[in-house]
């Protein structure tokens, strides 16, 4: 089983907050995924963070410019809902291939956001075992990832909340 | 390269680099810490969008400071 993680700050893609069918969109979200995200930043980020997430599990990580990679738009999110949770994920291009190449069976995310980030888990499975643990494991994995998270945050809140109170 | 066209290009980059634009002078680093995959693609909207050129991207990414990037985007721009 594989598993990649990535994490992308939400207010990052605030400015992309432009109408959708920009340069940028066009490289990095399908057309399916434009309807889905819009311009909201955390829609946005949340589906990148999936991206390069299962790219990681894949063992390339995305192309910025090394054909070796997976783009992307290799792949296409699904089940961004109201919830804006990518659930689903339907590889193409390189990714299909890669995928092929070291026997994926399942494909799973896990995303969500904490105190402005948004995160997101991959895992992919190779054997039918694998399959079945894969969303037991992902969600045990997307909980500590969660918990880091706050962790985090809380500890950046209280060392800014002492600096105020030392100024 | 005209002026009120890098204005706008440097202000798309700001954005992609998450930082001020006053920050963005020509000597700039450009480095693992800001030059990440969202910067990356960031700026190469921002030319497409800015210049209508399409930056091949192994170039892109190989600039190391906002001045090799201005320099690629106005040898493209004179290539035409």
């Amino acid at each position: 089983m594989r598993i990649g993680v990535d994490i992308e700050r939400v207010d990052r893609f605030a400015f992309l907050q432009r109408p959708v069918g920009g340069a940028f969109y066009r490289r990095v979200y399908t057309a399916a995924e434009q309807q889905l995200c819009g311009t909201l930043p955390v829609r946005l980020a949340r589906c990148f963070a999936a991206k390069e997430a299962v790219a990681k599990a894949l063992g390339t990580g995305l192309a910025i410019a090394d054909p070796d990679r997976v783009a992307c738009i290799d792949m296409e999110m699904g089940g961004g809902g109201a919830d804006n949770a990518w659930r689903t994920v339907t590889l193409t291009g390189k990714a299909r291939a890669v995928a092929r190449t070291i026997g994926v069976r399942q494909v799973e995310i896990a995303s969500g956001v904490v105190a402005g980030v948004a995160y997101a888990l991959a895992g992919v499975a190779t054997t039918a075992s694998e399959v079945c643990e894969l969303h037991v494991i992902l969600d045990a994995a997307a909980a500590e990832v969660r918990h880091r998270l706050s962790a985090v945050r809380t500890g950046h809140d209280l060392r800014r909340s002492e600096a105020r109170r030392g100024a | 390269m005209q002026e009120t066209e890098k204005a706008a290009f440097l202000e798309k980059l700001a954005g992609a680099l998450d930082v001020e634009l006053d920050a963005l002078h020509d000597g700039f680093q450009l480095t693992s810490e800001n030059w990440d995959s969202v910067a990356q693609l960031g700026a190469i909207a921002a030319i497409d969008e800015v210049y209508g050129i399409d930056v091949p991207t192994n170039e892109l990414i190989e600039c190391t400071s906002v001045r090799a990037l201005l320099q690629l985007v106005q040898r493209l721009v004179a290539e035409g």
